[in-house]
């Protein structure tokens, strides 16, 4: 059995971990409004400025969502883990929410997010 | 290729069972981890190790036993987990058969794991995509896959290759792995 690490091998990791990296630092404004979908309709756009919440609508029922102090963050949702519950309270500018069982995502938009969300 | 004699059908039969297993009980331990997205994959363990002492046919079955068995196991068919555990098997067995003729003078058992974890996290997001009704919010997680692929391809490939070089050498020897 070849032991690893091949040349290949160590190509593939230094060049994953460049990406990794070169993805990890991005200049990242702070959000001006959070994009709603669910059930792949978007909800709308609403202002992280203020106070807000917001139903919606999903397979498997309503996903509560907050926004407060500039950040948005989802307070209750139907779906079994409650992963979008724990993944916490988001204003960064392409920062994003989700939820799979319940088809809810929470995306935070702001003016310079571009270089975060195209690939 | 001469097989030894003692990797009779009854064996390999036996062993390829033991290999679903192995790969439904990682899936299962897995799935208790509550982690949003990118899964280390550890059930690619299984499939990786068919792979190198069985064949690309043999990969493939185990993984489409592991994901059928873990799909009845765990929420039904048709739930968004099975379907995302199945486009991710698909696509990481089907890289890694396709990478398997570069063992090893290009990649180790390690770098072909990574390969197999970069499939799956990819085709896991593009399924999510689907499923989440082509929602383009999700694609913010891209960045996110180099960093998972390469954590969970370096531990199942890891693992893999301290359990094959612990085999004695007639395990693996007739299938030109060196």
């Amino acid at each position: 059995m070849t032991k690893p690490f091949t040349i290949g091998d160590k190509l593939l990791i230094g060049l994953l971990i460049c990406w990794s990296l070169s993805a990890l630092l991005p200049r990242r404004g702070p959000g001006e409004w959070a994009l709603i979908e669910a059930d792949g309709k978007p909800l709308g756009r609403f202002p992280l400025k203020g106070e807000e919440n917001i139903s919606a609508q999903g397979p498997l029922g309503i996903t509560h969502i907050r926004i407060a102090g500039g950040r948005v963050w989802i307070v209750d949702s139907p779906c079994p883990h409650k992963l979008c519950v724990k993944m916490g309270k988001k204003g960064r500018a392409g920062e994003v929410i989700v939820c799979v069982p319940n088809r809810v995502i929470v995306k935070v938009e702001g003016r310079r997010d571009f270089d975060s969300v195209t690939p | 290729m001469t097989r030894s004699p003692h990797k009779g059908g009854t064996q390999k039969l036996t062993r390829l069972s033991l290999l679903v297993a192995l790969g439904l009980a990682l899936y299962t331990v897995e799935s208790l981890i509550p982690l949003p997205l990118g899964r280390v994959g550890l059930a690619n363990l299984a499939t990786l190790l068919a792979l190198f002492l069985f064949g690309g046919g043999e990969a493939l079955l185990v993984m489409g036993m592991r994901v059928l068995l873990g799909s009845i196991l765990l929420g039904g068919p048709l739930n968004p987990a099975s379907l995302l555990s199945f486009a991710g098997g698909v696509a990481s067995t089907s890289v890694m058969i396709l990478l398997f003729p570069l063992y090893p003078r290009v990649f180790s058992i390690v770098g072909i794991s990574i390969w197999g974890a970069m499939a799956h996290n990819i085709a896991q997001l593009l399924a999510a995509w689907l499923l989440l009704g082509r929602a383009e919010g999700i694609f913010s997680l891209l960045p996110l896959i180099p960093l998972i692929s390469l954590a969970g391809g370096l531990i199942v490939g890891l693992l893999a290759w301290l359990v094959i070089s612990r085999l004695p050498a007639w395990e693996w020897n007739d299938h030109g792995l060196e």
